[in-house]
């Protein structure tokens, strides 16, 4: 394809690139991810007519509109391919443990928070099994999720699906809170409603300021693009952000083991939870 | 559970258990010992979800033993806990870290299909590999209800040039779903099934532009003399997306019709995104008249088209056209300079071009100076003093290009150059290219010279590269 052709990506342009990138997001890109670049800026090189990533890092550095590209490029290396009811187990124990526990304890409103949320499909996953729960009517919750890429943030306001978002979820759910037209699924005003998003880096401690205290923290197969630093920083800010207790939820290949010995971790049978205790 | 061992032609396969003891590494340096002509080992860590640091240093110890007898150790399948610990450690880029699919069941590679990340090289895999109990669950597959197993058992089908499943192909046309229309289309394409090309011609209109593009380029594959007629009538649609997916299916025809449609529209365009499509398009083809084409769209109002012209001479052997196109250098639109320069890079030779690029270096802006300095060392006539004089800009990467430069024209004098620059240069860009420069050309001692650098180094990126220069002997 003519408009579609993948270009390769030479060891010093990905290393600069990569810094580029690490540097506006905290995202790492290791030697071996060098494809997913390849296949993520492909069709933008093609598109500004660039035939090297050599071409397009002086586009960055020195075109007047480098700066605005530079999001646009790190809205493009971001994007994380997720679906609903992805790892289900977490939110279920949640829901159906957790939360139980802690309204029977005397709890009224939860604050859950979907970091790097992407288009959406967890923190209305969360909504979802909350209203199946039947949980909305006895307690208050706010659920928010939160991405560095603008757009999938934009994506995620509209609810708007396509059938990629679901793989494996039962029918009867899909059926339930999402309304076909044509090719897409809409999201039902309901639960749409349920859910705010905001753009934001995990990186950066201001997004903490915005958010304010939480119980629940989902931060899942993000870890896996950071390095070591930056996992540490995420995971303190993380700490810092929670209640006492407050649960924090990884993705099911994803450790705290070597980053933070703050967490107590608990085996749930269908996956791990870390917990943040009193003193 | 104890560790297995599998020997093939010099490849030593080693599965660790879930929790790999020492003592499993003591048996296994045992077994390796005795055993001589072995070229790779690799280690496959798939169940292991975590190790002790103490099997780190077992593999280490494993490394330099296989160092010794000149054979290379590969950790394969490494889950996420393991890549942390080996980060942590500082060991990342110290071992070799693959994916060996082979170590897989057929249910368990079809289920990373659901791994954006592998899903392709999965694919890949199964295709090449592919026998009777792939066949099989990718035909089970097929029949899924999930969109994405079914989009993979095509492409994967159609990799494989399975043609058993036509049928079941032709008919994931109707599904509705884009992406497995998509890998339909492509693979209806790669099968050359003539029979589905009317019903592809409907994909053209797609409101996905995958589904579309994945159209013109099967159609180009199924084409025949009267396709390029056919396609030309889209060129008068008022619909700015379908003509510019209509130039893409001609030019992948790329035959003498497909090319007078193209060249006939260029006139009438209207749009400058269709415009720059054609400019781009018009140079995949091997026709003397496009450099005059080209030259002619550089004089375009529109700053996109002139871009596209400008980045497409590079493309085609214009070496009849370098006057004009040096004329270009100066250009007021910086990026239209900047592939100025490459291009001339690319179809100069003659002392008359390097001495136009000097002269009004100083008259252009930062980016098309830094196209200069690559094209003069691309051009390889002798302006050493030039670049040189270069090394002491305060840009970080000019001072990079000139040392590239410098490499293309004079090999000594890059690597005094280059060993300067890991002394002395403040910024790691530069440094990086120093040291692929001494890679390259292999100077004595540069090793110990690359050692010594790598121990007052501060720069993760210069460190990584140094490392894999010297694991790489």
């Amino acid at each position: 394809m003519i408009n579609s052709n993948t270009v390769k990506i030479k060891d010093d342009e990905f290393a600069e690139l990569s810094d580029l990138i690490y540097k506006h997001s905290g995202i790492t890109f290791t030697i071996n991810k060098k494809y997913l670049l390849e296949n993520r800026l492909s069709r933008r090189l093609n598109e500004l007519n660039f035939n090297s990533f050599k071409d397009y890092l002086y586009f960055l550095k020195y075109d007047f509109k480098g700066k605005s590209e530079l999001n646009m490029m790190i809205n493009l290396v971001t994007i994380n391919e997720t679906y609903f009811l992805r790892e289900k187990g977490q939110i279920e124990y949640m829901v159906n443990v957790l939360i139980p526990q802690m309204m029977k304890a005397g709890k009224k409103s939860f604050k859950i928070i979907s970091a790097a949320c992407s288009t959406g499909e967890e923190p209305y996953s969360v909504a979802i099994m909350l209203n199946e729960a039947g949980l909305f009517s006895k307690a208050r919750f706010d659920i928010l999720g939160v991405d560095i890429n603008y757009n999938v943030v934009e994506t995620a306001k509209k609810g708007q699906y396509r059938t990629v978002s679901f793989r494996g979820v039962p029918s009867s759910i899909q059926n339930k809170y999402f309304k076909k037209d044509g090719f897409v699924y809409e999201i039902s005003r309901e639960i749409k409603s349920r859910v705010r998003f905001l753009q934001g880096n995990l990186m950066e401690s201001s997004l903490y300021s915005k958010v304010g205290k939480v119980d629940f923290i989902f931060c899942r197969n993000v870890l896996i693009y950071f390095d070591v630093d930056a996992k540490k920083r995420v995971i303190d800010n993380f700490y810092r952000l929670l209640n006492t207790p407050g649960y924090l939820f990884l993705g099911h290949s994803e450790t705290l083991s070597k980053i933070s010995t703050s967490f107590k971790m608990n085996n749930f049978g269908r996956g791990i939870v870390y917990i943040k205790e009193g003193l | 559970m104890a560790f297995k061992v599998e020997f093939h032609k010099g490849i030593v396969k080693i599965e660790l258990p879930d929790s790999p003891s020492m003592d499993d590494f003591t048996k296994i340096k045992k077994r390796l010992e005795d055993v001589e002509d072995i070229s790779v080992v690799k280690v496959d860590l798939r169940k292991c979800s975590y190790i002790q640091s103490k099997v780190v240093s077992n593999i280490i110890a494993l490394k330099k033993m296989l160092n010794e007898k000149k054979a290379k150790l590969i950790l394969t399948n490494v889950q996420e806990g393991v890549m942390q610990l080996l980060e942590i450690t500082n060991l990342i880029n110290f071992v070799q870290i693959e994916k060996d699919f082979s170590s897989y069941s057929v249910d368990e590679l079809a289920e990373f299909f659901i791994d954006p990340e592998v899903c392709d090289a999965v694919s890949d895999y199964i295709a090449t590999h592919y026998n009777d109990e792939f066949r099989n669950k990718m035909f089970e597959l097929l029949n899924s209800d999930d969109p994405i197993f079914k989009e993979y058992a095509i492409l994967t089908i159609g990799k494989a040039h399975d043609v058993t499943a036509l049928d079941t192909i032709r008919h994931a046309l109707n599904d509705e779903v884009g992406n497995v229309n998509k890998a339909a289309i492509l693979v209806l394409g790669w099968m050359g099934d003539e029979e589905s090309k009317e019903e592809i011609y409907s994909f053209l209109e797609s409101d996905f532009i995958d589904v579309a593009e994945a159209a013109a380029a099967s159609i180009a594959l199924l084409s025949d003399e009267d396709d390029s007629h056919k396609l030309g009538e889209f060129l008068k649609s008022p619909d700015e997306r379908l003509r510019r997916i209509a130039i893409q299916a001609l030019t992948l025809i790329n035959d003498d019709d497909s090319y007078n449609f193209l060249k006939n529209h260029v006139k009438n365009e209207t749009s400058e995104m269709v415009r720059a499509t054609l400019a781009k398009s018009l140079s995949f083809y091997n026709k003397a008249e496009v450099a005059d084409i080209l030259l002619d769209l550089l004089k375009d109002e529109s700053l996109k088209v002139r871009e596209a012209a400008a980045s497409s001479l590079i493309r085609i052997n214009a070496k009849s056209k370098i006057g004009d196109i040096l004329q270009r250098v100066t250009d007021e639109d910086s990026w239209v300079g900047y592939f100025a320069a490459k291009a001339i890079g690319e179809l100069c030779r003659e002392k008359t071009c390097s001495d136009y690029l000097i002269k009004v270096y100083d008259r252009v802006e930062q980016n098309v100076k830094l196209a200069i300095v690559h094209a003069l060392g691309n051009i390889g006539i002798n302006c050493s003093d030039f670049l040189m004089g270069l090394m002491s800009d305060k840009n970080e990467d000019i001072r990079k290009e000139a040392l590239e430069a410098i490499y293309k024209i004079e090999k000594e004098k890059a690597v005094e150059m280059a060993e300067s620059a890991l002394n002395e240069d403040d910024n790691w860009v530069v440094r990086f290219k120093a040291v692929d420069i001494l890679a390259n050309a292999k100077p004595s001692g540069y090793q110990d010279f690359l050692r010594s650098i790598y121990e007052k180094e501060n720069n993760r990126y210069v460190k990584e590269k140094i490392l894999s220069v010297l694991e790489g002997l």
